[in-house]
């Protein structure tokens, strides 16, 4: 009874959060990435449980970014991702890249989102050309949403709670909301914060080491389009 | 009736710490922010069902024998639009005893819910709803109905979550963050608190 009116962890919980804790400071060492320490405070920091996951039970083992356990991602080699932005971070997402997705730096995905590159029923091209649905930078794509096929998101989109958006919105600046999305509120551009933060990561992968995805997690052709200049 | 708990969510919760700041039971699949912020009444487990997000940054306040469906969102806080990793001050999302909130809905921050609420699957409540016993519908959610079923009974023994109800008031004094529980607070910052 003492535990729960002091509202702490168990102490099973508490072991595990301080190995959590020790093994989270010292895996670069070890000759993992700095990730952990590195996106520690960042709005997509990698989690233990989803190192876990993705890494030794090789759940969502071909995403190249931190993907809760509970979500589904298909097609991680032909989703391209911006710098701190990680679709499926959040509990029981959909994420589909088969048919090419982007989704633009520092870009907020919340859970149960549905991030669709395919028509219903189409057949997944062995590579696409291009990207198929494409989502600016600094985007907030609110609790279960669905950004369908063909969609393309500018700079500032911010999607409602529920929204099923079936139609382009590439100008950007806007709050879209409701089933099919319209535009509900336009956002000033000049009021828009574009911060930008040093030392920036793509999923586990440190913007500046941007190269080692290509080919490897990431199609060549795909990869070419948005880091061809980096 | 009591329910029990299922021992996946106690065994995530207690042996693993997945979800394990939530006082009360809450399904590993589920996602929870500042679980303090949460003021919880009997026999109601927001976050039961898998895929649930419990958003409380701003203060959330659920009533008795709420229920919960699954990859329901209860969200508190705004963003901030034009700086999207801020938040917008705001009251405290409300909702009323034995509301019944299906799957699939998202309850946005700054509504509060009447007593005996039904909100259908898949709905966005964006607004308040004032009047007891309506049901609420549809993307934004607009009051479609009233519906007069019987009371639920809750159980005499139910507790708030793992907390027994005769230590919730001790408890919420405390452990809850009552700057973020608007009128709700008073309850628990009442003199006998003694500054301890």
């Amino acid at each position: 009874m003492g535990r729960l009116l002091n509202m702490q962890l168990s102490w099973p919980a508490t072991i595990l959060d301080r190995l959590r804790r020790l093994f989270e400071a010292h895996w670069h060492r070890v000759g993992g990435g700095r990730y952990f320490v590195d996106t520690a405070g960042t709005q997509v920091e990698v989690h233990f449980r989803m190192w876990f996951a993705q890494k030794i039970l090789r759940r969502n083992a071909d995403a190249y970014w931190p993907v809760h356990p509970a979500t589904r991602v298909r097609g991680a080699r032909f989703t391209v991702i911006g710098v701190e932005t990680s679709p499926g971070w959040s509990t029981g997402c959909e994420i589909d890249g088969r048919g090419g997705l982007y989704i633009g730096d520092y870009t907020q995905i919340a859970p149960n989102v549905r991030l669709l590159s395919l028509p219903d029923g189409a057949e997944a091209p062995a590579a696409p050309i291009d990207f198929a649905t494409k989502i600016g930078r600094h985007c907030l794509i609110a609790m279960n949403a669905t950004v369908g096929a063909g969609v393309r998101l500018g700079d500032f989109t911010i999607v409602g709670a529920g929204a099923v958006v079936a139609d382009s919105f590439p100008e950007g600046y806007c709050v879209v909301a409701g089933n099919p999305a319209r535009i509900v509120k336009r956002l000033d551009p000049a009021a828009c914060e574009h911060w930008q933060r040093p030392n920036a990561y793509v999923g586990y992968t440190p913007l500046a080491r941007i190269g080692v995805l290509r080919d490897r997690k990431i199609d060549p052709a795909l990869f070419d389009r948005i880091w061809g200049a980096a | 009736m009591t329910r029990t708990v299922p021992w996946k969510a106690r065994f995530a919760q207690h042996g693993l710490g997945i979800n394990g700041g939530a006082y009360w039971p809450m399904h590993p699949a589920s996602q929870l922010d500042y679980p303090n912020r949460v003021l919880l009444g009997r026999g109601s487990w927001p976050g039961i069902e898998p895929f649930c997000y419990v958003s409380a940054n701003m203060g959330i306040v659920i009533g008795d024998g709420v229920s919960v469906g699954r990859s329901v969102g209860l969200i508190s806080g705004n963003h901030d639009p034009v700086r999207l990793t801020d938040y917008l001050e705001g009251p405290p999302l409300v909702i009323g005893d034995h509301c019944v909130i299906e799957e699939g809905c998202t309850i946005l921050p700054g509504v509060e819910l009447a007593d005996f609420c039904i909100v259908t699957r898949g709905s966005v409540v964006t607004r308040s709803c004032f009047e007891p016993r309506s049901i609420l519908s549809g993307n934004p959610a607009k009051i479609v109905g009233t519906h007069d079923r019987p009371v639920p009974v809750i159980a005499a023994d139910a507790r708030h979550g793992y907390v027994a109800a005769r230590d919730f008031a001790d408890f919420a004094r405390r452990n809850l963050r009552h700057q973020f529980l608007g009128r709700f607070a008073a309850a628990f910052t009442s003199p006998r608190a003694e500054g301890s």
